[in-house]
């Protein structure tokens, strides 16, 4: 799970190097990825981030997999990573551990008990394994950039648009 | 006068909306200005006459309509303040390739099939929600939530308006062609029974499928639905009496035929810069060719026509193009091999629910001499839902054979 990990990290993160505990390393300092990102990346001027592309992958492909293909992963996320990030498309992104890592919370209303329970809030088919933050002019470049993640092939993505606040 | 203002208003209103959501970016605004300037117009025109460039005159105050609304929101975002900027400028009118915009923007691959055909006829061919889940046989509700829906991801997930360019063209156009396809039907359908579609339907339709073949010469497929619409439009004042019943093809008279319209599609079809790729279009044209130019039903060239609707098979096999290719085989080499065709899509649930499917099997069971294996087909067949016209020819039919 490292590697898949280290891998969307790096590309994330827009990050060329994929040494694997550089990426735990700033994992576990918790660095908010938009600072890491804006330091590294070209943002656009003046455009607020306006996709996410949330990468789906098969449940039961899920923990599976050789060192060599998380490799190969690995060297595709970078690939993206290289490309998006030189464009000044990406504005952020992280990678999700595992569903059998997720903890569900409920509330019982404001401030009342809360409720927690083991695994993911449903069980579903495909999985969330990560997502982008795309800054892109509209729906059919956004729509260019998501074939080109990884996740498009493994898996698939699903694009949604941000709600701009300051409209 | 009233009667002929609002016939104009709606003759311009798609190129008019167009433009105006060009202008404003903005699906509902622009449909809102449209209204009020419809409104408008019925009254101004009524007292002074219609003007020379009506589409210019319902753009213009349509777009100051527009500005009005913008204005009246207190708080102005950057989006606003770019509508304004667009909506001001002294030279932005209609631009002829507005439509075509609109279109692709309506028939974009993020929409569902549905929703696309759905905005389609709302937009371009402004149809009301009624006169759409009339055309569509959908609940008018569905059809209204499906318009809704769609017009909020056009603009939450800015689904550009823009015509597509050279490299998105090929993943972008059979969703186009297919809604055209649709639409032209549904504006053909105007001619039977109650007139749920709506003529000027037919004619929109044909008029954005020219500015496709304009956009893209090249493109086959493109042609071939040109020419297909315009073979098939060239016969659709025979096809129903003066009573609002069907004229069957042996029964048309030819001379009524639309001769420049079907020698256009010859041009077309035979001109097409490009051969390869798709030919689903170009098949259905030349089949729809053959019947127009032959000289009477008799010369009708069947042989030729059974193996374009076996080309049509291999493209894309379904039971609709399995029953047709049955008629023109029955007609080129016997109904007993016609049957046998028939015989192979039986079971598919929707054939056992389409009248025409059992109608074609009567017909043929007949040719043969089965006659009360006819009749049972024909009482099938009248067991299906069916509109007004296509009922009164069974019953024609089936009272003819009884006795």
């Amino acid at each position: 799970m490292h590697a898949r990990l280290v891998a969307v990290t790096a590309a994330v993160f827009g990050d060329h190097r994929t040494d694997r505990e550089e990426s735990r390393e700033c994992m576990s300092k918790r660095v908010a990825p938009v600072r890491r990102i804006d330091k590294g990346i070209q943002r656009r001027e003046n455009r607020m981030p306006k996709y996410a592309a949330l990468i789906y992958s098969p449940a039961e492909t899920e923990g599976t997999g050789t060192p060599e293909d998380w490799a190969q992963i690995m060297a595709e996320y970078n690939e993206f990573g290289e490309k998006a990030g030189a464009a000044g498309v990406l504005a952020g992104g992280e990678a999700l551990q595992d569903t059998a890592t997720a903890t569900t919370v409920r509330a019982r209303g404001k401030g009342g008990d809360v409720v927690t329970s083991d695994g993911p809030f449903a069980e579903t088919k495909d999985v969330l394994g990560g997502f982008y933050i795309l800054d892109c002019a509209d729906l059919d470049e956004a729509v260019s950039w998501a074939a080109q993640i990884p996740g498009a092939w493994h898996g698939m993505i699903e694009v949604r648009p941000l709600i701009d606040f300051s409209e | 006068v009233k009667r002929s203002v609002e016939a104009t208003i709606r003759e311009e209103g798609g190129q008019v909306l167009a433009t105006l959501i060009r202008l404003t970016g903005d699906f509902t605004l622009a449909e809102d200005a449209l209204q009020e300037a419809a409104v408008a117009a019925l009254d101004h025109w009524q007292r002074v006459g219609v003007p020379r460039n009506p589409a210019a005159w319902l753009t213009k105050v349509a777009r100051n309509k527009a500005l009005d609304h913008i204005r009246r929101e207190a708080k102005r975002t950057d989006k606003e303040r770019e509508a304004v900027q667009l909506l001001t400028s002294p030279d932005e009118g209609i631009e002829a390739t507005d439509p075509l915009r609109l279109v692709f923007t309506c028939c974009h691959p993020a929409l569902s099939e549905d929703a696309q055909v759905a905005l389609t006829l709302r937009t371009i061919a402004q149809l009301t929600t009624r006169e759409i889940s009339l055309a569509l046989l959908q609940p008018e509700a569905t059809v209204g939530q499906r318009i809704s829906r769609a017009k909020h991801k056009i603009k939450s997930a800015n689904i550009p308006y823009r015509v597509p360019s050279d490299a998105e063209l090929p993943n972008r156009l059979p969703p186009v062609l297919h809604v055209l396809y649709v639409t032209f039907t549904v504006g053909y359908a105007a001619f039977e029974g109650p007139a749920e579609g709506r003529v000027e339907l037919g004619e929109e339709s044909i008029r954005i499928t020219r500015m496709l073949v304009q956009l893209m010469p090249d493109e086959p497929e493109v042609r071939g639905l040109l020419a297909l619409m315009l073979a098939t439009w060239a016969r659709r004042t025979t096809r129903v009496d003066e009573h609002g019943d069907i004229v069957l093809l042996a029964d048309q008279d030819r001379s009524r035929w639309d001769r420049a319209a079907i020698d256009e599609a010859v041009a077309i079809l035979s001109d097409g810069a490009r051969r390869d790729g798709d030919r689903w279009y170009r098949i259905q044209a030349a089949i729809a060719l053959e019947h127009a130019t032959a000289s009477s039903f008799a010369e009708t060239d069947w042989r030729a026509i059974a193996g374009l609707y076996g080309d049509l098979s291999d493209v894309n096999p379904s039971p609709v193009v399995t029953v047709n290719r049955a008629v023109a085989v029955a007609h080129a080499s016997g109904p007993a091999d016609g049957v046998a065709l028939l015989d192979a899509v039986h079971d598919v649930p929707e054939m056992q629910a389409w009248h025409l499917y059992w109608s074609t099997r009567a017909e043929l069971l007949a040719r043969m001499g089965s006659h009360d294996d006819s009749m049972a087909c024909l009482d099938r067949a009248l067991a299906c839902s069916m509109n007004d016209a296509d009922r009164r020819l069974l019953e024609r039919r089936s009272a003819q054979a009884r006795r």
